[in-house]
């Protein structure tokens, strides 16, 4: 037993503790992914493969590998690719794929996503719409892709509601008007007899609520989506204005502005029955449910300047989040509830900010003459709003345009649109 | 009188117990309880040498060099190149008896002059023969075992002063808890700085703050990466944006790797073949906020 004994403390002794080697990488760079598109097998025109590319080149993560610069043909989502070929022109992802037409007449695109180091299939799936989506087909590639490489959903397949504008300064036509996230497919949906401001997309996509000044006075309308049909919210006696829909789609969040007060309420759109949040001889405004819709921002002066204030959704427990220096103003919680987005007013100059639910790691990551209104893409990572540049003396100049920016501030662009546009409102995402 | 005679014994029982037990904090002097004298170095005694952070075994083998080489150069006794042989002689012992009483005898001879490192083994030895005359097994078990020990240290030794260099005791010897002692800072910061400088990733992505992605690479001795594992597989497969940014980590040894000669991890091939037991696999720890997002 005591050999035994003795066998073993020596055995421990001797054997050789094994530490390895290790590496500390501290930081990293955010140059964008490189990611090699071959047009798709029976994609002809090539427009399902460029709404692809387009999409992932257009949100920054991505650069796609110039065409000219590809060694091997891929025919099809079952040509065996050389990944040698692909790492020899830098590509760090490869996309195979492949648009049919269907007997039914709908059309299937297929596709494949590689990592050309590893030569691992990070996706493979087939999607199938009606023909006279194709560009939906596209938008939706683009998104799994965005979302197998990110971990995050993506954002392609939305739409953008904002306020189309033509005509001089002193005489603005002010309209609705709906476009996909690219700009495309893009409609009307008012006439531009009333003036329309801060529209907004109901999350279950149904319905934009917005303000207009149709009979001359301001109030909130609701408007079908598919049947461009609207009315009218409720019956105040003063303005209503600031609309925000609820995360269940069901009431609406609004100001109503009284004999000088101005207020919060909370509207049910299927029993017309509102409910007083705010009381406060101050103005309370530009309310904002969180996702889960157990709290709002809003903005107030009640402590004598513009500032940010978070309540539950009885209104309740109100507490001050903005503690810098200057104004704030519509502010938008994001979807991920992460970050609340605002407008802030310093020394005369303009910015998108942003910070943490409670008031926290305010950053500012767009500035400008004047820029407002920021909306949330479906995945919490772009903000669009709307910037506008100043008037000459002449009257010239103003031009207002949307742009969308990463929520890092990095990558700010513009949202091409066929007039001047502002006040935009992103949607959910379709799929 | 019975009353009295037990309170006595009582609290001599006390007090005995006390003595032997120790005397409570608060019967202690203030002065003993906060006897901390703090600790000043003078700078200049301090002794800066070429190389930092080596296990101490190194160390202590070094010196142990260094006073043999100190040993060798004198004339007054040229004793080192006998010591040498005696060691191989123990190393075939054809009686155990004499063998032990052999380096009995060398034993003190070097604890006068040289301070040797097998300094322990022989009063344990002593202690034991006196412990288990009566079990000659056990002894020669023992015995036998000491033998082996110093024949194993002996050959270090030797091997020791034939290279004159100690690079990759840390793996083999098991003695180092940390293997990047070995090579130098610069070259592990030559490193981290080439793989970063191929690391991008989204730094919107969620959760990013809360990371830190652990990747074991496997080398050959071209110092060509042949596997590489992402250590924390269930989060990889739960949680999406950790999968991302743990991608993103491995494009980059990827990324590396496939600079030809002026990867990394060639290079460090190139520089140090000797080590490669240091440096043939290693864990990559990928820390995406400490350093920055640039």
């Amino acid at each position: 037993m005591r050999k035994i004994g003795i066998i073993c403390i020596l055995f421990l002794i001797c054997l050789p503790v094994r530490a390895e080697l290790k590496i500390d990488i501290a930081g990293a760079g955010t140059s964008p992914i490189s990611i090699a598109i071959p047009v798709f097998a029976g994609d002809y025109e090539g427009e399902v493969t460029t709404i692809i590319q387009n999409d992932l080149q257009n949100s920054g993560l991505f650069r796609v590998v110039d065409p000219k610069a590809y060694i091997q043909t891929i025919n099809g989502v079952n040509t065996p690719p050389r990944f040698s070929d692909w790492q020899a022109i830098k590509a760090e992802a490869l996309v195979q794929g492949e648009v049919m037409n269907q007997p039914d007449g709908r059309i299937k695109v297929a596709f494949r996503l590689w990592d050309v180091f590893t030569g691992q299939s990070m996706e493979a799936k087939a999607l199938t719409l009606p023909s006279g989506e194709k560009r939906r087909l596209g938008h939706m590639v683009a998104d799994m892709i965005y979302s197998r490489i990110t971990g995050e959903s993506g954002y392609f397949d939305s739409k953008i509601v904002y306020v189309s504008e033509t005509g001089p300064h002193q005489k603005r036509l002010k309209r609705l008007a709906i476009m996909d996230q690219d700009g495309a497919n893009h409609r009307y949906l008012t006439d531009g007899k009333s003036m329309v401001l801060t529209p907004r997309f109901s999350p279950n996509m149904q319905k934009i609520a917005y303000l207009s000044y149709k009979g001359g006075k301001p109030s909130v309308y609701l408007m079908d989506v598919n049947t461009a049909k609207e009315e009218k919210i409720g019956y105040f006696p003063g303005m209503t204005f600031a609309p925000r829909f609820s995360p269940d789609s069901q009431s609406l969040l609004m100001s109503f502005s009284e004999k000088g007060n101005t207020e919060i309420y909370l509207y049910d759109i299927q029993t017309g029955e509102k409910k007083r949040l705010t009381y406060h001889p101050m103005i309370d405004t530009s309310p904002c449910f969180s996702p889960d819709g157990s709290q709002i921002v809003f903005n107030s002066d009640r402590s004598g300047s513009q500032q940010l204030y978070v309540m539950d959704k009885n209104g309740k427990n109100t507490k001050r989040i903005s503690l810098g220096k200057g104004t704030y103003a519509t502010p938008v919680w994001s979807p991920r509830g992460d970050y609340i987005a605002f407008t802030k007013i310093q020394n005369g100059e303009f910015f998108i900010g942003l910070m943490r639910p409670d008031g926290s790691a305010e950053r500012l990551i767009a500035k400008g003459f004047l820029v407002e209104g920021p909306t949330w893409s479906p995945n919490g990572r772009v903000l669009m709003y709307f910037k506008q540049n100043p008037y000459s003396s002449y009257g010239e100049g103003g031009e207002t345009g949307l742009y969308s920016i990463d929520v890092t501030g990095r990558y700010e662009r513009k949202v091409l649109t066929p007039t001047d546009g502002s006040d935009p409102a992103w949607s959910p995402l379709l799929h | 009188m019975g009353i009295s005679l037990f309170y006595s014994f009582l609290l001599h029982g006390i007090l005995l117990v006390l003595i032997f037990v120790q005397f409570p904090s608060w019967m202690t002097p203030y002065q003993e309880k906060t006897e901390v004298v703090p600790i000043f170095i003078d700078l200049k005694n301090i002794e800066i040498s070429d190389k930092t952070n080596l296990p101490k075994e190194i160390k202590k083998q070094e010196k142990s060099l260094q006073r043999q080489e100190k040993k060798e150069v004198p004339a007054v006794s040229p004793k080192p190149k006998p010591t040498l042989p005696k060691v191989q002689a123990a190393e075939k012992p054809s009686q155990k008896s004499a063998s032990l009483e052999e380096k009995k005898k060398e034993i003190p001879s070097h604890k006068v002059k040289t301070k040797p490192i097998p300094k322990v083994t022989p009063p344990k030895q002593e202690k034991k023969v006196l412990k288990i005359e009566d079990k000659e097994d056990s002894l020669d078990s023992l015995l036998a075992s000491v033998e082996k020990m110093s024949k194993s240290l002996s050959s270090k030794q030797k091997k020791q002063t034939d290279k004159k260099e100690n690079s990759s005791l840390g793996v083999k010897g098991g003695v180092s808890s940390n293997l990047s002692q070995n090579l130098t800072i610069s070259e592990l910061d030559f490193i981290s700085m080439a793989i970063r400088k191929n690391w991008n990733l989204d730094p919107g992505a969620e959760g990013i703050d809360k990371m830190i992605i652990e990747i074991r690479i496997a080398l050959d001795r071209s110092g060509k990466v042949y596997n590489v594992d992402i250590i924390d597989k269930k989060r990889y497969h739960t949680d999406m944006s950790f999968r991302s940014v743990a991608e993103s980590a491995r494009r980059a040894i990827y990324i590396c790797d496939g600079q030809g000669v002026e990867s990394p991890f060639r290079i460090l091939a190139s520089k140090r073949p000797d080590s490669y037991d240091q440096w043939k696999e290693m864990v990559l720890r990928f820390n995406p906020i400490d350093g920055g997002v640039f």
